[in-house]
């Protein structure tokens, strides 16, 4: 059993680096922590970045996991050979554009790039953006899978992450208290699908749902709220057509909760009635 | 000094009774408790009734606040009639269509229709309306007024009644710990201005934001949050344009709450950036 214990970063080639990189931090509220080799840093919490963009591939998308210790690595890497996984060991070149003391690379049966890192960097300054979007943490994703009941299976055996409900046959899934740090989604590719960040209050929320529709950018679904995390919700293009989400209030769960399966139905999606886009859960979402 | 314990109803004119009662059940969510000549009882909470629609005039609005005691109605027409207002007595049979015990009545400088009740029925069935809106309370109105410093002075200086915000010339005032009970928006002639019902919470104006949209409502502001009271809100149109609100999370105020001034835009209206499409709230 591989110990995640904590939610990192992704890593995401764009079209177009610049335009990218102003959205994020015009738009979602991001701040610019550094840039190196190509690479651009960005955060939405206290820790040393959440996203990272550079020029390339806007299908190139890998998610950072973080492990405790370096044994652990090590362990790691053995359990994903003997589940017959192609295992990448990070250079120290490599960990240091991640930001992180070392790290090895794999892809889950999906095809989905993950990064499993130890001892990622921490920071000594505060978030502090451009835009009051009320960001708090870098919280979760939406994960493209083949089969969500195969990819289920993989994550809850091999790694410690368990469901905390299902939506049809897409499970919601996470390592430590909060609801969700994976949503799984039914794809024909791999790739990350949404990228949640926790905002403060529902003010929040509504304030970017006029923020938004202000400066023309694409609401995906919401305002709403999630009837599985209890979360109010606004769902957004960025570039290169990559779902960000806000949200807050997201439920916290212990050993004692027990996963409960919804419909597939827009109530298990909003509570309040906003029309979500359920192809996506249906894995047959409209061509881009 | 008039005091006031208590914001009863709305009698409105309606030039389609039958039409006005199904969107009052079916899309406001009010329960529909009395149909007698041809006025309908309606409510949102445990009180008697809150809107009384009659077939008539949509520009007759007739707003019922409560006096405590028939000695303090007899003050009350005295005060108002050494004002200089003409105050009319209401007769027995009239007090019943209003569902009081005793009422007067007098209009205020702008022209708006005013009862002064006396022990107004109260009910012995809970509020069981036919559509889950979450309405827990009718809670206040907004009055249109032709000159907003001379209403407040009025309402202030014969009653028991303080602005507790203004935006502009907009006093937003009450009698009780609740942030207002009567707001004041300028314009040309007199009548009430919205009706609000207030909802157990965010949830519910969310879900009626939905509802209301699927139904081809017409939303006119929101859903937003006012910074004065820091209630959310969605404001939608009725029959006979009439605006009804729904609002959760009403400041309470206290004796030492000192009344802000705000400027009359759109940003002193909402702090989520909802823009009004309600004349009287508008700055352009």
């Amino acid at each position: 059993m591989i110990n995640v214990s904590g939610f990192r970063y992704c890593r995401l080639g764009t079209a177009n680096l610049e335009d990218t990189v102003k959205f994020a931090t015009d738009i979602i509220g991001l701040e610019v922590v550094g840039r190196e080799n190509g690479f651009v840093y960005t955060r939405g919490d206290d820790r040393d970045h959440n996203i990272c963009y550079f020029e390339g591939d806007p299908n190139d998308h890998t998610l950072g996991l973080q492990l405790d210790t370096f044994e652990e690595l090590d362990g790691a890497e053995s359990a994903l050979k003997a589940h017959g996984l192609e295992v990448h060991r990070g250079s120290e070149e490599e960990a240091a554009a991640r930001r992180c003391m070392g790290y090895i690379n794999f892809k889950d049966p999906s095809g989905n790039s993950i990064d499993l890192t130890v001892r990622p960097f921490a920071s000594g300054r505060r978030y502090f953006p451009s835009r009051d979007a009320g960001i708090d943490e870098f919280s979760h994703i939406g994960l493209r899978v083949i089969d969500p009941r195969e990819a289920e299976k993989f994550w809850s055996q091999v790694f410690n992450f368990r469901t905390s409900d299902w939506i049809g046959w897409s499970a919601l899934m996470t390592f430590d208290a909060v609801h969700h740090r994976y949503a799984l989604f039914p794809s024909d590719r791999p790739g990350i699908q949404h990228i949640n960040f926790q905002v403060k209050e529902t003010d929040d929320i509504m304030r970017s749902d006029y923020f938004m529709k202000d400066h023309q950018v694409r609401i995906q679904a919401g305002p709403g709220r999630h009837s599985l995390s209890g979360a109010r919700f606004l769902y957004f293009y960025g570039p290169d057509d990559m779902i960000y989400e806000y949200s807050c209030g997201v439920r916290m769960i212990d050993e004692t909760w027990r996963a409960r399966q919804f419909p597939i139905a827009d109530a298990s999606f909003c509570a309040w009635g906003s029309r979500p886009d359920l192809s996506v859960l249906e894995g047959n979402e409209p061509a881009e | 000094m008039i005091e006031i314990i208590g914001i009863r109803y709305c009698r409105l004119g309606t030039t389609n009774l039958g039409t006005t009662v199904d969107y009052a059940r079916h899309t406001i969510g009010l329960e529909e408790v009395g149909h007698e000549n041809g006025c309908v009882y309606l409510r949102g909470d445990h009180r008697d009734h809150n809107i009384c629609y009659f077939q008539g005039d949509p520009a007759d609005h007739t707003l019922g606040l409560e006096i405590a005691t028939f000695e303090e109605l007899e003050a009350a027409a005295n005060i108002l009639t050494d004002a200089g207002f003409t105050v009319r007595h209401g007769s027995e049979e009239d007090a019943a269509s209003r569902r009081v015990m005793r009422f007067i009545n007098f209009n205020d400088p702008t022209g708006n229709s005013i009862d002064l009740v006396v022990r107004p029925f109260h009910s012995g069935h809970r509020y069981f309306p036919s559509r889950d809106a979450g309405i827990t309370e009718f809670s206040h109105v907004g009055l249109k007024t032709t000159d907003a410093r001379r209403d407040e002075e009025f309402w202030s200086g014969l009653f028991n009644i303080r602005a507790n915000d203004r935006i502009g010339d907009a006093a937003l005032m009450s009698f009780d710990e609740v942030h207002h009970r009567i707001a004041l928006f300028p314009t040309d002639h007199p009548g009430i201005q919205h009706i609000n019902f207030q909802v157990e919470s965010l949830d519910d104006i969310m879900r009626s934001y939905y509802f209301l949209t699927e139904r081809q409502v017409q939303i006119r502001f929101g859903p937003g949050r006012h910074l004065t009271s820091g209630a959310m809100f969605l404001y939608y149109e009725g029959p006979d344009g009439m605006t009804y609100e729904y609002s959760s999370g009403v400041r309470n105020v206290d004796a030492d709450w000192k009344p802000r001034q705000l400027p009359f835009k759109d940003e002193s209206f909402c702090m989520w950036g909802a823009r009004p499409d309600i004349p009287e709230f508008s700055d352009d």
